[in-house]
């Protein structure tokens, strides 16, 4: 090798390893949360090939971002951290004036972006999610060991379908409030769950039922369901039976019971605690309390919207094809009844009728 | 009038009809009691003096409650000396010393009221916890808002900031249903923009070349970006075209007749 040609080699190498150097040192001590430190990201080394580059490294202008239009020492930039970003990627003045931010973003672009070239989409430093984990390390453990899996962390936009990385307007840098973005998902017919089931179209369920359940009137879906992951059927946030019987176990209806008092099935007697009582004779209680046939709160209850209030279903999916079996329920002035499916037709009441309305 | 507008108001702001959370509808009045507290005193249900009137329904042993008591104590914190009066409401069938332990481990400043036998809750209807409701200066319900896990301090501030008139009904509607976040590629002409100020940049250092190229890179992705045809403008002014230049210019006014770029390079140009 020529002595001319070394030398050219050894300072390439010096420049090279100078920018490697730069791009992995941490900031300085003084830096409250590590994962936060300012870093130097240069371009790909030679070797690496680049999928996508930043429009002014592409066309050779280093002066647009550096003192200098020198591709080997194109010295410090011409403003600090962000502000030289926003001054093209105009934008970001209304995305980070949102009330959520994401701290990487806040702190550096480059946190995240490599605004020379890149082999991932977005000028991204590395692959979206592996990124993501590299701080978020809960939900990835929450992501690869849960039994039940969520499609959304591993399809499409994966974290973005859900996660504005940069600012947003609904805290865990949500893009909507939950059940917005679940039902932007959830609203096709026909969606298999991967195991054997069919996932429902909610967009027409909740058009087609308009007493909706208070979780999904306040459009928080993760009331009920975990979305990275979980150990329950349907990601639910506790335990809820499968089946349309079950012995009465409270813990089996932990996800219920985390708005609704226990005492409304364990208490036999009450004129307090629940509509659905025949005088004081608590009928949840002779539903639900059995210790081995009980009915579970599927049995009548539709958990996301019906078209009866308190959420009465027209009818069940009972047996194993799954035949639907009418409820027959009637609300009456005085209580309710039930005509003849599960059992002989019954009537309850729990209040007197009004003067008024019985004199019509 | 007030009871009227708070009835509209939440009826706009709830997206499905039913039963609300609790039983007593939103325009009805609030009965007002004298309860004992947790502390062995008395307290009552609703303020004389306050503008708002919080109640917070919750339960022991319940993980949404407890976090709702969190929220609120960070809330209540955020609003203290505006005339707001909190209270929260326990079942008085459950455990004092549970209640105690959730209090301390929330942090809430507000007295805790004891409804024994359940008297309270049967009156407003109020079957599931956590629940917060909220009444205005004349004891009239102004709303109900059950527990969501995100955005339930923001909610209720809102709510409680719209009673004292802080804000007024678009400012409560934009919390309760917040924008969508859009990613920066949402929009073609703001990611036009980027073409644009890099052209600009690329002006500034004589690269008339690429500057028209980034110009016009910017009018594939938004044939309409006022500022992009000002660019153009720009830099065909700088290379000594004027009468193309006002070609330009007189496109971007067209589309944005304000256009600041536009406007000065016309007249540059003697246009």
């Amino acid at each position: 090798m020529a002595p001319r040609r070394t030398l050219k080699a050894l300072v390439a190498l010096a420049v090279l390893s100078a920018a490697l150097a730069a791009g992995a040192a941490p900031a300085p001590a003084s830096d409250p949360d590590p994962r936060l430190a300012k870093v130097k990201v240069p371009p790909l080394p030679p070797g690496e090939k680049a999928e996508w580059s930043h429009a002014p490294y592409e066309a050779g202008d280093c002066s647009i971002c550096h003192q200098k239009n020198d591709r080997k020492n194109p010295g410090p930039l011409v403003k600090a951290g962000n502000e030289l970003c926003y001054s093209c990627h105009e934008e970001f003045a209304e995305i980070i004036a949102r009330r959520y931010k994401h701290p990487p973003a806040a702190k550096a672009c480059t946190t995240c972006h490599n605004p020379h070239n890149a082999r991932e989409r977005k000028l991204l430093v590395a692959e979206q999610t592996a990124l993501c984990y590299r701080c978020h390390q809960d939900v990835k453990a929450i992501a690869e060991k849960s039994r039940v899996k969520h499609d959304a962390l591993t399809t499409g936009r994966k974290c973005s379908n859900c996660h504005n990385p940069h600012a947003a307007n609904v805290e865990r840098m949500l893009v909507q409030l939950p059940f917005d973005l679940c039902v932007s998902c959830h609203s096709r017919d026909g969606v298999s769950d991967g195991r054997g089931g069919t996932l429902t179209n909610f967009k027409k369920w909740l058009e087609q039922n308009k007493v909706w359940h208070e979780p999904v009137k306040a459009k928080d879906c993760s009331a009920c369901h975990k979305t990275h992951g979980g150990d329950n059927f349907r990601l639910l946030v506790a335990e809820y039976p499968k089946a349309f019987y079950a012995p009465y176990e409270p813990r089996n209806y932990a996800l219920c019971y985390g708005c609704h008092n226990e005492k409304v099935v364990s208490e036999p007697e009450t004129t307090t605690l629940t509509g659905f009582r025949d005088g004081s004779h608590n009928l949840h209680y002779v539903h639900v309390h059995k210790s081995e046939r009980g009915r579970t709160c599927r049995a009548c209850h539709e958990v996301h919207a019906s078209q009866q209030d308190h959420h009465i279903r027209e009818g069940v999916p009972y047996g194993p094809k799954g035949w639907i079996l009418k409820l027959n329920y009637t609300k009456t002035p005085t209580g309710g009844s039930c005509a003849k499916t599960c059992h002989e037709t019954k009537s309850y009441t729990n209040r007197t009728v009004p003067r008024s309305a019985a004199k019509r | 009038m007030l009871a009227r507008r708070l009835a509209a108001l939440a009826a706009a702001l709830l997206p499905a009809a039913g039963v609300p959370a609790g039983e007593l509808q939103p325009g009805d009045p609030v009965p007002d009691e004298e309860l004992p507290t947790l502390d062995g005193g008395k307290a009552p249900l609703l303020s004389k003096k306050a503008l708002a009137n919080v109640f917070v329904f919750v339960r022991p042993g319940q993980e949404a409650s407890l976090d709702t008591l969190r929220q609120m104590a960070g809330c209540e914190k955020d609003l203290a000396g505006k005339p707001v009066y909190w209270v929260a409401v326990v079942s008085g069938g459950v455990p004092a010393e549970a209640v105690r332990g959730m209090v301390r481990d929330a942090g809430v400043r507000m007295p805790v009221l004891v409804d024994r036998g359940d008297a309270l809750y049967s009156r407003l209807g109020v079957r599931t916890h956590p629940l917060v409701g909220l009444a205005d200066a004349r004891h009239r319900l102004a709303a109900w808002h059950p527990y969501t896990r995100l955005n339930y301090c923001e909610a209720i501030k809102a709510r409680i900031r719209f009673l004292l008139g802080e804000i007024d009904e678009a400012a409560l509607r934009k919390v309760l249903e917040p924008p969508v976040a859009t990613m920066p590629g949402a929009d073609a002409s703001k990611v036009g923009m980027r073409d644009v100020n890099l052209g600009r940049r690329q002006l500034q250092q004589r690269l008339y070349d690429k500057a028209l190229s980034s110009a016009r890179k910017a009018l594939e992705r938004d044939p309409g970006l006022a500022a992009a045809h000002a660019l153009v403008g720009e830099v065909l002014a700088a290379q000594g075209d004027c009468p193309a230049a006002l070609e330009a210019f007189a496109e971007a006014l067209e589309l944005d007749p304000g256009d600041a770029h536009a406007l000065a390079g016309k007249k540059a140009c003697g246009g």
